[in-house]
């Protein structure tokens, strides 16, 4: 690839049946930019269909995009994109871990690491800049994530980014992780990796990202998005709490920093205090997620808020909590959000307060996170939780359990609220210990081996999403039509937080409804929350929008939980966003000209991609009925209350099934089936992709 | 004696944008006393002038029950001088009130009732559930209702702006099921 700025130009092929170790042109790859793009399409040119997760066959993608490394705020995210065992048709999905990985992986002159086939024998990838080994792994093989970080670490230097897997993906657990950094961890394709016996990546690179324009360009365009467009976490630009500079305050704002509230674990414990937009040294101190994720009594023990490289929000609360000892567990512990709360939706009898007045919400989270974290166990978005509930109080448990499995389990601990109950639990799942174990197939797995019943998939207790066993991600509740299309269509709870940073910005719903209609189109491009109307164009336009940008952010590669730009916490700007940042920053890193438009254009592209591999690995082109599907509770929810009245998010289904044929026919799909069409495949510049689709008897 | 004039309205104008950087709106009172010691003619020939010069546009005017007060748009919002004006006026449950038609007109969301301990109202428990009980037997806010979520945790909101399915829908939202996403 002729040096252009962002991208190192370089793709790394490791075959790991052979050995043989490859480079190639990043090129090939440019109408797909990075990240997901390029993983997608190697999946869809070099994966067969109907290839399992764990076959040899099966590819699994390491990838950045070119803003990755160049230091625009929050971009240092890493896409993984594979197979992925607990999706019933093991079609293709992604996954992500912020960290350092992404940016130390550009550094070392890699815009992605393609891996195939599988070792005979337990290895670890070994990369320094651009000499690449595979090592023996036998000695870390069987351990846990951290252990085995710090063993790669003390062979290549702690300087290095190690991706690893712990015991759940070495055993091929579906419900299993990637890591780095020992908390940044992409959930669902950690078995994958075991499959290959590929226990861990590590990346020591020394270069640096090309980047084009000259330095004080991209200064600028950084100092302006700091000052006048970032706000807190998931982009929130209204402050928790009532302070002097704030017009609006939002008590669901991550925008937690106050007068008064501390990262009290600190040597010396400083105050977060108000941060106005403007400061943009201060912008850390915002995001006070400790005391959000964990409540008020984790103020003490929060040591500093923590993040990825290149990111100044810092989402991760570094907490030293010494009562963790008690549990065999390092005292220090470092999460955010489903990292905490999804490993303890395992204590479904609540967890009690343990050592102080207050800590069950912390106690419960900090054991779950670390347990998990080291395991290298994924909680499927919270469901492991919601499937283990079901089954133990309909009494499915005793029913599939062997006698003795049932009465070694400590349910005393469980019944008490002890978080040492999930000791015994995760234990069990990483290490596939029993029937129990198969919690960690995932939920459309267990729900076959164990026979649940429809109250299981169509209760509202459960919100379990979609017949294919994923959960709900903000969904319905997160825009009525808007959120529930969006969730219906990836192969995994969808990742999409474009709709939702905007909707819960916490700005009002006037405000709102303006940059609505400045944004898709029409204010009614979105309801007051739980006041839903029927579905309109400018909801499609909505959701087009949101998964669009979500895939140019998995491709570019930038945090989804905090980008799209589309609001801003300066009252002089009234409030408004920059929704062309994305490619302001690709115009200066690369520069090329690239406008907001053909950044949409290569978004829309790559989704589309995704649907056309998932049409090809289900081999059917009824996305309609086979895979765009919502279990009934969506529409049942709340009897008593009809659809499109305040005061309930149920959805109708007729509406529903407009609100698709709008979606298809903003995505330029077959508005009957939803499958991609050939003229929509070419005009996005995928006749390669067509061809294989009509080779398949694929297009519609 | 116009060198002298303009710094009267310089001074003038810090002494308001000191006072909100500190969090506190000025009262005509503030301008008798030490140190700017003004007479009510002086500060009625001040205030016109500094309103009329948009060197000082960001020195605001606003009105409480009992008394007009002063603040600096650049270190605090008008919404967060209504709040401190509504405290000045030490009408609790007019307070109370008009915050919980704000939020449930403008946003449109039921009040957490938290809110009111939190600064600059740092109501203790006792005091918020004697206003709200006291809101139930007052004909001018029979629009103020209360909802509790799951949790127990109770929220606030006027029926005016929004019915009762709605708020209680909102209430569960806020306080429990978002935290449930992330
Ligand atoms: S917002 Fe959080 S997850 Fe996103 S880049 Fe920043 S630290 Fe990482």
């Amino acid at each position: 690839m002729t040096k252009v700025g962002g991208w190192t130009g370089k793709i790394l092929r490791v075959n790991l049946t052979n050995g043989k170790i490859s480079t190639e042109d990043t090129i090939k790859y440019k109408d797909f930019i990075g990240g997901m793009g390029i993983g997608y399409k190697v999946m869809f040119d070099e994966v067969p269909a109907g290839t399992k997760a764990f076959d040899e066959n099966n590819k699994i993608i390491f990838g950045a995009g070119p803003l990755t490394g160049s230091g625009a705020p929050c971009s240092s995210r890493t896409n993984i994109t594979s197979l992925l065992p607990s999706n019933p048709y093991n079609a293709v999905s992604d996954s992500h871990m912020g960290g350092n990985f992404a940016a130390m992986m550009k550094y070392a002159g890699w815009d992605a690491i393609i891996v195939e086939g599988a070792s005979s024998k337990p290895v670890w990838l070994r990369i320094e800049d651009d000499q690449v080994s595979l090592e023996d792994a036998s000695a870390v093989w069987g351990q846990g994530i951290f252990k085995s970080t710090a063993e790669i670490a003390s062979i290549i230097g702690n300087e290095a980014s190690i991706a690893a897997i712990g015991q759940a993906g070495e055993n091929m657990v579906n419900l299993s992780v990637i890591m780095n950094g020992t908390s940044h961890s992409a959930g669902g394709h950690g078995g994958v990796l075991g499959s290959k016996k590929l226990k861990a990546i590590a990346i020591k690179g020394t270069g640096a990202v090309h980047i084009a324009a000259h330095k004080y360009e991209l200064l600028k365009l950084n100092e302006y998005m700091m000052k006048e467009i970032i706000g807190a976490n998931n982009q929130h630009v209204v402050p928790r709490t009532p302070q002097p500079w704030a017009e609006y305050h939002n008590s669901g704002s991550r925008w937690l920093s106050r007068k008064g509230l501390y990262w009290g674990g600190a040597e010396t414990p400083i105050e977060t205090g108000e941060n106005p937009p403007g400061d943009m040294k201060k912008v850390g101190f915002r995001t006070m997620k400790a005391v959000m994720d964990l409540g008020p009594v984790a103020e003490k023990y929060t040591i500093r808020m923590g993040g990825c490289q290149s990111c100044p929000i810092r989402c991760h609360s570094q907490l030293k909590v010494p009562h963790l000892e008690k549990y065999g567990l390092s005292p220090y512990v470092s999460n955010t959000c489903v990292g905490f709360s999804g490993p303890n939706g395992v204590m479904i009898k609540g967890v009690t307060d343990q050592f102080e007045e207050g800590d069950k919400s912390m106690m419960g989270k900090i054991v779950g996170a670390q347990l998990t974290d080291d395991y290298g166990v994924w909680c499927n978005y919270g469901l492991i939780g919601k499937d283990f509930k079901y089954a133990y109080n309909t009494g499915i448990l005793k029913k599939v359990l062997p006698k003795e499995e049932y009465e070694s389990i400590p349910w005393d601990k469980l019944e008490a609220g002890d978080p040492a109950f999930l000791l015994d639990f995760y234990r069990r799942i990483a290490f596939k210990e029993g029937e129990l174990s198969h919690l960690g197939d995932g939920t459309y797995w267990i729900a076959q081996r164990w026979n649940y019943g429809d109250d299981f998939w169509h209760g509202n207790d459960y919100g379990v999403w979609s017949p294919l066993g994923f959960p709900k991600h903000h969904a319905n509740e997160s825009g009525s039509q808007v959120g529930a299309l969006i969730s219906c269509m990836f192969n995994r709870d969808a990742q999409c937080h474009s709709h939702m940073n905007f909707i819960g910005s916490g700005l009002p719903i006037a405000i709102q409804k303006e940059i609505a209609a400045e944004v898709w189109g029409s204010p009614d491009a979105i309801d007051e929350p739980a006041n839903y109307t029927p579905m309109n164009e400018y909801k499609a336009k909505f959701a087009k929008w949101s998964i669009i940008r979500n895939c140019l952010h998995d491709s570019l590669t930038l945090c989804n939980w905090m980008w799209p730009m589309t609001v801003s916490p300066v009252m002089a700007r009234n409030y408004r966003g920059d929704t062309a940042l994305e490619a302001k920053f690709l115009s200066l890193i690369t520069g090329e000209q690239i406008s907001e438009e053909d950044l949409d254009l290569a978004g829309e592209r790559i989704f589309t991609l995704h649907r056309a591999l998932t049409v090809k690995q289900m081999g059917t082109i009824d996305m309609r009925t086979k895979h765009d599907v919502m279990n009934d509770w969506v529409y049942d929810v709340d009897p008593d209350k009809k659809a499109f009245t305040p005061g309930t998010i149920k959805m109708d289904r007729n509406d529903m099934q407009i609100a698709l044929t709008m979606f298809y026919k903003e995505m330029g799909w077959d508005e009957k089936t939803g499958a991609p069409t050939k003229e929509t495949l070419i005009r996005l510049g995928l006749q390669d992709v067509a061809n294989e689709l009509e080779s398949l008897k694929l297009l519609p | 004696m116009e060198k002298d004039k303009k710094d009267k309205l310089m001074v003038t104008a810090d002494f308001v944008r000191k006072a909100s950087m500190e969090v506190r709106l000025v009262k005509p009172d503030d301008f008798f006393a030490e140190p700017i010691s003004m007479d009510q003619e002086q500060l009625l020939d001040i205030l016109e002038q500094v309103f009329n010069n948009p060197d000082f546009a960001d020195i605001k005017t606003i009105h409480g029950s009992e008394s007009q007060y002063f603040y600096s748009s650049n270190h605090m919002t008008e919404s967060y001088a209504k709040m401190l004006v509504r405290i000045e006026d030490k009408d609790l449950l007019k307070m109370v009130a008009e915050t919980v038609r704000h939020e449930s007109k403008i946003y449109p969301r039921p009040t957490d009732g938290k809110l009111f301990s939190t600064s600059p109202f740092s109501f203790n428990a006792e005091q918020l559930d004697d206003v709200v009980s006291q809101l139930k037997n007052q004909e001018n806010y029979q629009d103020i209702q209360e909802t509790r979520a799951s949790n127990g945790a109770m929220y606030l909101y006027s029926n005016r702006f929004m019915t009762r399915e709605h708020a209680i829908a909102l209430t569960e939202w806020i306080e429990v099921l978002q935290h449930e996403t992330s």
